[in-house]
């Protein structure tokens, strides 16, 4: 019933000797969120690099639906056909204020410099700004320039500007990395309700409560392959993934 | 320590001062001073070519702060558009008198040369010199920056190479050999656009369209940097990459404002060079480089009304202090740069709110430690 959003195949990225990710197979499906987690070095943030275009593998393909192989593309292409990556530290533009940041997210299409300085934004769009403000609870702050924000906002605020991009695949890396736990909780709210039947959902995270608390299906990497894929219980109890984790 | 040469000035939450106020009083000047020029009313020739050449400074300022102040692309090397306008206006009035002399300057006479090399045909008409000049700026900022932004090459490594250009460029001009007058450079000019130099009336003329051409700047500059393109410059400063990854491909942004920039510092050096009477390699030498960089800091990086101003006083404060005590001038300089890097990060014009901020701060702070003190 669900359809295929992301596929990953036989992707193999090597940096010198070293494999960081050694012929990995993943599939992402529409609706779902899916939690990447594993050791450090387990090739998350690398796998996340090479969906956005920032490092090239040596092998295999990553094919967006509708979008076709993503690994031909450069990173604002990338972006343009759909896929959103929120970065693990805060990612905004300070100097401007909330609402600033996310028009600039309001790009669909290439414009030229010209056009991009005569251009005002559709009723639709600032319409759509609103909702995204609601949605990340910040409608009081949207004339605040970025950079006063607190850790936490500046993440959701990171979080937005992919919203209003309407991402297919949204990856988001560390999200309640250095949050409170207050600012956890809400969080995970924020991320439960983003789940879409038009989105797969990819959060790479540290935070064992918090993954479990939002992930429909958990895939472990170790070592630059898949180790275990399952929901959060099943993995708990998996061996390989407590010697992983626990070490012999 | 770098990173303060890159990030956006201090908190950026003071608004920058209003750029229209500015622009008009040097448009008004402007036409002051033609004016002046024609009716033989108002200040000595003297003054008057001393404010053309500190607003030709001034423009200068504002095609830096464009690019470091709002994209963060720190050039070292600015003085190589400058030298262009320069060098090619000079150019155009050697070409005018060789005409009217049949004599080539005394530079290419020494050289054994009894007449202008082939590039300077059709030197003598003005539209086609400033065509050459706008045309020469924008490509050799365009390769230049295409090279440089493609290659992700920035902050203080894009700084570094902007320098060693604007050097090989110094060395090359210092050739006698090249036609453009060697280290002596090119001097002696008689009149521009038919009026002889020399006049008070082409001396007002002059400083007159060097104060337009200023106000324009500012105009041209404030319409870019309010712009949705400004907020995406002002994006690239604060996070390029994250800009990359909402779909902008940062390499044309950048490489317009920066060729933007590069013309309007050599429409700057087109006006400056007429008004000293000289051009020579020394415009193309890392100190005045370095020096556009020390006016925008200490009048406020990302303010275009701080940059102008910082020019207008550090080089009003050379023309003065350089009579008075020349020998003081450097340690003068350098004691305003280590205090605005220090205690005015935004500049002295974009340092208001942080200033008011640091006072407050630090009555927050006392006013916490006589809480403090009247608990225990």
């Amino acid at each position: 019933m669900n359809s295929l959003a992301l596929s990953i195949d036989g992707l193999t990225v090597s940096f010198g000797a070293f494999k960081a990710i050694d012929n990995l197979s993943l599939t992402l499906d529409y609706g779902e969120i899916r939690a990447i987690i594993g050791p450090n070095g387990a090739g998350k943030t690398t796998l996340l690099d090479v969906i956005t275009g920032k490092s090239s593998p040596r092998t295999g393909r990553v094919t967006l639906s509708g979008a076709g192989d993503l690994l031909a593309k450069s990173e604002p292409e990338i972006a343009l056909s759909g896929v959103g990556r929120k970065f693990q530290k805060p990612s905004i533009f300070e100097a401007l204020t909330v609402r600033e940041n996310l028009r600039l997210a309001t790009r669909a299409r290439e414009r030229s410099i010209f056009g991009e300085m005569v251009r005002h934004l559709e009723e639709r769009e600032e319409e759509k700004i609103d909702s995204v403000l609601d949605t990340i609870d910040m409608v009081d702050a949207d004339r605040r320039r970025a950079g006063e924000l607190s850790h936490g906002q500046k993440q959701w605020l990171e979080i937005g500007m992919l919203l209003i991009q309407e991402p297919k695949v949204l990856l988001l890396d560390e999200p309640v990395a250095g949050m409170s736990d207050d600012e956890t909780e809400r969080t995970a709210a924020l991320v439960k309700a983003l789940r879409g039947p038009e989105r797969a959902l990819v959060v790479v995270e540290h935070d064992m409560s918090f993954v479990e608390e939002i992930a429909d299906l958990v895939t472990v990497l170790h070592e630059g392959r898949l180790l275990v894929q399952g929901d959060m219980a099943t993995v708990k109890s998996d061996p390989r993934v407590i010697e992983v984790y626990l070490g012999r | 320590m770098f990173d303060q040469l890159f990030s956006p000035p201090g908190s950026a939450t003071r608004p920058a001062p209003p750029v229209a106020p500015l622009a008009l009083l040097l448009a008004f000047l402007g036409l002051a001073s033609i004016l002046s020029g024609w009716t033989g009313i108002g200040p000595s020739p003297y003054f008057l070519n001393l404010i053309g050449q500190v607003a030709a400074f001034g423009m200068l300022a504002i095609s830096l702060d464009l690019i470091w102040g709002y994209a963060g692309v720190l050039s070292l090397g600015h003085g190589l558009y400058f030298a262009i306008g320069g060098y090619l206006i000079a150019m155009h009035m050697v070409k005018v008198s060789y005409l009217l002399t049949s004599t080539p300057p005394d530079f290419m006479l020494f050289m054994g040369w009894d007449e202008l090399p082939g590039y300077y045909a059709g030197l003598e008409w003005f539209p086609y010199t400033l065509l050459l000049i706008i045309t020469i700026s924008a490509l050799v900022a365009f390769i230049f920056g295409f090279i440089s932004f493609r290659s992700r090459v920035s902050g203080v490594y894009f700084a570094i190479i902007s320098q060693a250009l604007v050097y090989v460029a110094m060395l090359l001009f210092f050739r006698n050999d090249t036609g453009f007058g060697g280290n002596n450079g090119m001097t002696g000019f008689t009149e521009i656009l038919g009026q002889p130099l020399g006049e008070r009336a082409t001396i007002a003329g002059l400083t007159g369209a060097s104060l337009l051409a200023a106000a324009m700047a500012l105009a041209v500059a404030s319409r870019v940097v309010r712009s949705r393109y400004g907020h995406m410059l002002m994006a690239i400063r604060d996070d390029e990459p994250r800009l990359r990854f909402l779909g902008y491909e940062t390499l044309w942004l950048k490489l317009g404002v920066w060729t933007l920039s590069a013309v309007i510092a050599a429409i700057a050096g087109m006006l400056y060079v007429p008004q000293v009477g000289i051009v020579n390699p020394r415009v193309l030498s890392p100190e005045l480089s370095i020096e556009i960089a020390v006016w925008v800091a200490i009048g406020g990086r990302g303010t275009l009304v701080g940059a102008f101003l910082g020019a207008v006083l550090i080089t009003t404060a050379k023309f003065i202090l350089t009579a008075i005590a020349p020998d003081l001038w450097p340690f003068i300089l350098s004691l305003l740069v280590l205090v605005v890097v220090v205690a005015l990060p935004n500049g002295l014009f974009g340092s208001g709110e942080t200033l008011r901020t640091r006072i407050s701060q630090l009555a927050t702070r006392r006013a916490a430690r006589q809480a403090e003190g009247a608990r225990t």
